[in-house]
């Protein structure tokens, strides 16, 4: 019995493993990297930026600068361009959805897979920290909801006014979105099966205009539209402020600073960082002797293979979304060192805003491989939506260029936005310290805490990205 | 149990956190002095 247990059991972890390299390799694409300083180093050396940034704000920002920082009108946007912009969102919808039903099964061939988790999942927090909110412009599912408010007051000359949006409600409804969105990516087998895709994204449509029905269009793209919440919050640290008639000019970081949280902004940035580290935690000989221990529990439970692996990869997720929360509120609990009446949560609320930018550090320094190479699939993609051996542009033999950036540069790369990100995180949390606080002292005293917190996660993103080699 | 089997592997990935043992180390000798500094002041501000 035992015998035959620990066969199946070896089995299952070889076939499990099988079942989830292949998508969990393609995630963190580097190349080889051949470095002159082993990679621990680096991770020493970016505590050693993190925390020399610390003493440089102690010493050098001693009253609140990015929540005073005003914006700058810098030029109109015509009225016409809004729902222009919506329609464009709204064709390209469609036609992914019908490109997933209509084209190949094959994810490679198909444009959806890499659509949705290249250039929509990590391409738009890019274009976001630059441009602003890009995609609320283009947002297919808040321009229906618009347009069918819009069309109804025409018909019946008065909308029906919406519910309020419950304040307990908050964010969660956008954190529980990215977890599912996570689960699909790292638990699902099939995620990238181009059909399941288009139903998912119908589903989500579903809930979208559910959500504004009840709540209104505002209300929920603002705080429940897991997406719309997901590409806004990397947009706060842009400099420039994306509105339907004007662009803004602004201090970079002074969007975040500006941002309310609410119930579940937390669990929302804990599911952000969460996901992205699993994703690179499942890379890890760690986590294979972890996975193998759990996926053998789960057979012995009367899972099937599959459903076992994917119970082993959900409880990984849910572990990693933990983990990130309950350091982060480590580092609000250190605060209270210097305000000991307020309480852990309230703080941790309070400063969540300095996770955005060690999310999009995250997201970005996880999957910058993936972004430059397989971005690069889009060329042919583009001319053979479908797979079918169309040629729109002429562009369909075009091949992904493996050499055009080194496996080192990416590693450079990496590093960068890993210290810039924790760096940005530091100096939002000092400068929200500076508003409570007041006395400059205080205020550092305060972040003691968040600075151990904000070098935990920098190490642990360099030793998730250093097990892809 | 599995996991304890691949020792060598968890120990190997420790170097990389030494910086945040090291904060924590700091962090404590920090609070300790400035709690017996407050100690130390507060006396001397009762009489």
């Amino acid at each position: 019995m035992t015998a035959l247990r620990v066969t199946a059991a070896a089995v299952a972890a070889s076939a499990g493993t099988l079942l989830v390299a292949a998508p969990a390799a393609a995630h963190g694409l580097v190349g080889k990297q051949d470095l002159p300083l082993p990679r621990w180093l680096f991770g020493w050396a970016a505590a050693l930026v993190l925390v020399i940034s610390f003493v440089g704000l102690a010493v050098l920002w001693t009253r609140p600068v990015l929540e005073e920082a005003g914006e700058r009108r810098l030029f109109g946007i015509p009225a016409l361009l809004d729902p222009l912009a919506g329609l464009v969102g709204v064709l390209c919808f469609a036609g992914l959805v019908y490109a997933g039903f209509a084209g190949s099964e094959v994810e490679t061939a198909n444009i959806v897979p890499t659509t949705v988790f290249v250039v929509f999942w990590v391409g738009v927090p890019v274009l976001s920290v630059l441009l602003g909110d890009v995609f609320r412009a283009v947002n297919p599912w808040r321009a229906v909801g618009r347009g069918a408010g819009w069309a109804v007051k025409r018909v019946l000359g008065e909308m029906p006014e919406p519910l309020p949006y419950p304040e307990r409600l908050g964010h969660w409804p956008a954190a529980v979105g990215i977890f599912l969105f996570a689960v699909l990516e790292l638990v699902y087998s099939d995620a990238t099966v181009p059909s399941h895709l288009a139903v998912l994204m119908l589903v989500y449509a579903a809930t979208q205009w559910m959500g504004m029905g009840m709540y209104g269009t505002r209300a929920w793209s603002e705080r429940g539209d897991a997406f719309g919440l997901y590409f806004g919050l990397f947009a706060t640290l842009a400099p420039l402020r994306l509105t339907r008639s004007a662009v803004y000019g602004r201090v970079p970081l002074s969007g975040t600073a500006r941002v309310m949280p609410l119930a579940g902004t937390i669990a929302l940035l804990s599911v952000m960082i969460g996901s992205t580290s699993f994703d690179g935690f499942s890379s890890t000989p760690v986590w294979g002797t972890i996975a193998e221990w759990l996926r053998v529990a789960f057979l012995d439970l009367g899972f099937t293979l599959r459903s076992a692996v994917e119970a082993t990869f959900l409880v990984g997720l849910i572990g990693s979304t933990l983990v990130i929360a309950g350091l982060f509120l480590l580092g609000a609990r250190g605060v209270r060192t210097v305000d000991p009446e307020r309480r852990t949560v309230d703080l941790a609320r309070t400063f969540a805003p300095s996770l955005i930018p060690i999310a999009l550090a995250y997201v970005l320094a996880h999957y910058v491989g993936l972004l430059v190479y397989q971005t690069q699939a889009m060329g042919y993609l583009l001319s053979d939506p479908l797979g079918n051996g169309a040629n729109l542009f002429g562009t369909a033999s075009q091949t992904i260029d493996y050499g055009w950036i080194s496996g080192e540069a990416i590693w450079y790369v990496q590093v960068t936005v890993l210290v810039l990100g924790h760096a940005a995180g530091l100096a939002l949390a000092h400068d929200k310290a500076l508003v409570l606080f007041g006395s400059g002292r205080r205020a550092t005293r305060s972040q003691y805490w968040m600075l151990a917190v904000m070098i935990a996660f920098t190490s642990l993103a360099l030793w998730l990205l250093s097990n892809f080699d | 149990m599995v996991p304890y089997a691949h020792a060598g592997h968890w120990a190997v990935s420790l170097i990389y956190f030494a910086p945040v043992v090291v904060i924590i180390a700091a962090i404590g000798i920090t609070s300790w002095r400035d709690g017996r500094a407050e100690e130390r002041v507060d006396p001397s501000q009762g009489s």
